[in-house]
């Protein structure tokens, strides 16, 4: 069973790359367009990572991190922060919030992959 | 590719049409958080997806309308007609440099945006503006020249709940190992016991060497996640790789372990050199130890110094290993069976390899507590020089196979019974000169000791060239005693055997030297306290023979396990030579207790009957063939259960009489098995 990736953005290329990418790379991919829609995904289907955005209408990355560590069955899962921040303060915060990681864009495919690889196999 | 480019300049397109209609509802409502709020969000988007597709400059300059939108997001600032303009004039900006491979005026045109964005942000914030601050450059290629390989050393210990998160360590060390050739060590010193683990907690550490082209910043990166949340050091060890010499990581470590400060250094100067410290240290040691040691530990490093092939051990401690070992066989077929119950695969395996290292372990010692005859033969010599000065008798020691190694346990208790032995024949046996020269013999007595093994047993042959026994004097001694009434009809073999019964003696005086109280009577009791045997054969002036058998040890013998109605024997391995099943009908059949098996016409004993067994005799039974001598024989049993190595413990009062069995073993179950002495047993029934 390949694992699957929910992806959370809202920009529409954004989660066709990253799908693209995944893909390619042989994970299975579900496409979430904000906080409150990725929310709905956790149903007790198998989710392997979270990669989601920082900045989203609705629910942003941080609150859907946190509300993701309170549901028990997907607890301890990976999570992957999109951010454009580089800064300590903002990659603190998403840790703060629970994330596992971050990835600052913009990333190329081989960087995606490579960062996914730290949390995911 | 083209695809997401199109969808994401679709996309941009519609992020301009709403930033344009977002600025104009702000000019009549500056304080509408929700329109600051998108407007960020939306030039953070086109900041992250522009450098994704290609689209470097939009990143570039997006990164500082972001920040300038992050100010009145944060409420810190208004936003005031002048930015809403300026913001304005920015996206038809953006619209142009929204190209993949911008020329020269692009970059000036970004260039001037950026500083116009960064002057828009001095303004607001009250600061001053510093031109320059922010320069574009050309991509620079990122090629580098391959670089050398690179040791370094890395202690990564997670923090207890870097679990929490969802991260998992060994991806980490994955990782690492992905970068170059690494030696790791997983630590597990901080592992609680079973019953205190929470598996939300991480316990284990790692420390490894890399050898590795990327440079520590990479390594770093590898970390990068859990920065927070483990220690993770990085040091370097040479610039070389070293990943091999095992020298240059101990040395590492040891100056680490010390606290010492580590210079990476060339591989190969720092092996010279870590030598050269190493050597100091120890000159030092030696000339301290020398200074205040006394002379007893000089000894201690002399001796260290020497090679040692051989040591000697208190053979107390011999004789409390091998008890050691065979307690711990009897625990290990306890094991067995609830292993063999429970039928946990990782247990079976587990006690199966227990059981070959115990097999190991058992022959270890063993042959440890070996010792060669030899090591005793000089009492034998000694016994019979000292009585040929006594007795005035010229006897020649002649001794075989002394080399042969038994028991030392046994070599001690055989002892005794041996010097009674050659009292015996010097005594009694051999003549003194002048009868010899009458009998035309050699002048000089001699007496002959042979020891070989022979199977699992020992057999000492001690023969002298005397006289020999007088079947005649041994007949009516024994029925003036009242041994024998004159009825026994007796071989001559059976007369000579009499001599091991008590209260016989048939030297009319009793010398200083034989007659010390211990008898042959006493000679044969303490040979078959060993599970042995003692023989006696004899020709009038040509010799007389004792021949006794022992068993190699005493305490372990290897066995086949088997049933006979419901009670356990063993028969030991070193007798058996085939086992076959036969039908229970078949052996009733032939009254002549014989069975043909491969073409062979088999002598056999059914031990059903022997051991008058009230339980049904089960259909098939089995044949194990055994020799007895030269000869073949078949012991019938109910069934055989498995091979089973035996601790064989002494047998109680109550059994004292049944000289067929050889001891009793306690089996894993806490049941008995009597260990049937074969030779003893066909004697008796066949």
């Amino acid at each position: 069973m390949s694992k699957q990736i929910l992806i959370a953005d809202d920009s529409e290329s954004i989660r066709e790359i990253l799908t693209f990418i995944l893909q390619n790379a042989g994970y299975q991919v579900l496409q979430a367009c904000d906080g409150n829609d990725a929310l709905k995904y956790f149903d007790g289907r198998p989710i392997d990572l979270l990669l989601t955005d920082y900045h989203m209408p609705h629910l942003n990355g941080l609150e859907l991190t946190v509300k993701v560590r309170q549901i028990d069955h997907y607890k301890y899962i990976p999570i992957l922060v999109l951010t454009t921040e580089s800064q300590n303060e903002k990659i603190k915060e998403a840790k703060d919030s629970g994330a596992t990681g971050w990835l600052t864009k913009p990333f190329n495919s081989e960087k995606l992959l490579n960062t996914l690889r730290k949390v995911i196999r | 590719m083209i695809s997401f480019v199109e969808k994401f300049k679709d996309e941009v397109g519609e992020y301009f049409e709403r930033l344009e209609s977002g600025l104009l509802l702000l000019e009549h409502d500056p304080d509408n958080q929700k329109v600051i709020d998108e407007i960020f969000r939306i030039m953070h988007s086109l900041k992250g997806s522009g450098g994704m597709f290609g689209f470097d400059l939009i990143s570039e300059v997006t990164h500082d309308l972001e920040s300038l939108y992050d100010l009145f997001r944060s409420k810190t600032q208004k936003v005031d007609s002048e930015v809403i303009t300026f913001t304005l004039n920015s996206i038809d900006s953006l619209k142009k440099l929204m190209v993949q491979e911008p020329t020269s005026d692009h970059r000036i045109m970004a260039e001037q945006m950026i500083a116009e964005t960064q002057q828009q942000i001095a303004r607001i914030t009250n600061s001053k503006y510093i031109p320059g601050s922010h320069i574009l450059l050309l991509p620079n290629s990122s090629d580098q020249p391959a670089a050398n390989q690179t040791t370094y050393f890395i202690s990564f210990v997670p923090g207890e709940n870097i679990l929490i998160n969802g991260t998992n360590p060994l991806y980490l060390v994955d990782e690492l190992n992905a970068l170059g050739e690494c030696n790791i060590q997983v630590s597990f010193d901080n592992l609680p016991h079973l019953s205190q683990i929470d598996p939300l907690k991480c316990y284990v550490s790692w420390t490894l060497f890399i050898a590795t082209v990327e440079n520590i910043e990479t390594l770093h990166d590898v970390f990068i996640f859990v920065a927070d949340n483990a220690q993770v050091q990085i040091e370097k060890v040479s610039s070389e790789n070293v990943i091999s010499n095992e020298n240059v990581l101990a040395g590492f470590l040891n100056a680490k372990f010390n606290n010492e400060h580590w210079i990476p250094n060339e591989a190969d100067v720092l092996v010279s050199e870590k030598n050269g410290k190493k050597l100091e240290l120890d000159e030092k040691a030696e000339a301290e130890l020398l200074l205040k040691s006394s002379a007893d530990s000089i000894n201690k490093t002399f001796f260290a110094q020497t090679s040692v092939d051989s040591i000697r051990v208190d053979s107390r401690k011999i004789d409390q290993y091998m008890n050691l070992v065979s307690e711990l066989i009897t625990t290990q077929s306890r094991m067995e069976l609830i292993s063999s119950r429970h039928k946990f695969p990782e247990l079976e395996q587990l006690t199966e390899t227990f059981e070959k290292l115990i097999i190991q372990l058992r022959d270890n010692a063993f042959y440890m507590s070996l010792i060669p005859i030899q090591s005793v033969s000089v009492r034998f010599k000694r016994l019979i020089h000292d009585l040929s000065k006594l007795l005035d008798k010229e006897v020649e020691l002649v001794t075989e196979g002394m080399e042969t190694e038994v028991d030392k346990n046994i070599i001690e208790k055989l002892m005794e019974p041996l010097l009674h032995i050659i009292r015996n024949s010097m005594d009694h046996g051999i003549e003194n000169r002048t009868i010899r020269l009458a009998k035309q013999k050699e002048p000089v007595g001699k007496i002959t000791i042979k020891a070989l093994l022979i199977g699992s047993y020992v057999q000492i042959e001690i023969e002298d060239d005397g006289a020999g026994l007088d079947r005649d004097r041994i007949y009516e001694k024994a029925l003036s005693s009242g041994i024998l009434s004159d009825q026994d009809k007796m071989s001559d073999e059976e007369i000579y055997q009499l001599i091991f019964e008590s209260g016989f003696s048939t030297s009319t005086l009793l010398t200083d030297v034989s007659g010390r109280g211990v008898g042959l009577d006493v000679v044969r009791k303490r040979i078959q306290e060993m599970r042995g045997s003692i023989k006696i054969s004899t020709e009038k002036d040509r010799f007389t023979r004792f021949t006794v058998n022992l068993p190699l040890s005493l305490s372990i013998i290897d066995g086949l396990l088997t049933t006979i109605g419901e009670s356990y024997f063993v028969i030991p391995s070193s007798v058996i030579r085939k086992i076959y099943t036969v039908k229970h009908e078949l052996l009733i059949k032939d009254f002549r207790k014989e069975v043909e098996l491969d073409g062979f016409q088999l002598p056999y004993i059914n031990l059903h009957e022997v051991f008058e067994s009230e339980k049904q005799v089960p259909e098939d039974q089995f044949v194990v063939v055994v020799s007895y001598g030269i000869q073949l024989f078949g012991l019938v049993v109910d069934e055989v259960l498995r091979e089973y190595q035996a601790v064989i413990k002494p047998l109680g009062s109550m059994l004292k009489g049944q000289d067929v069995f050889s001891g009793a073993s306690i089996l894993g179950t806490g049941q008995l098995a009597l260990v049937i002495d074969t030779k003893k047993l066909i004697q008796k029934y066949s």
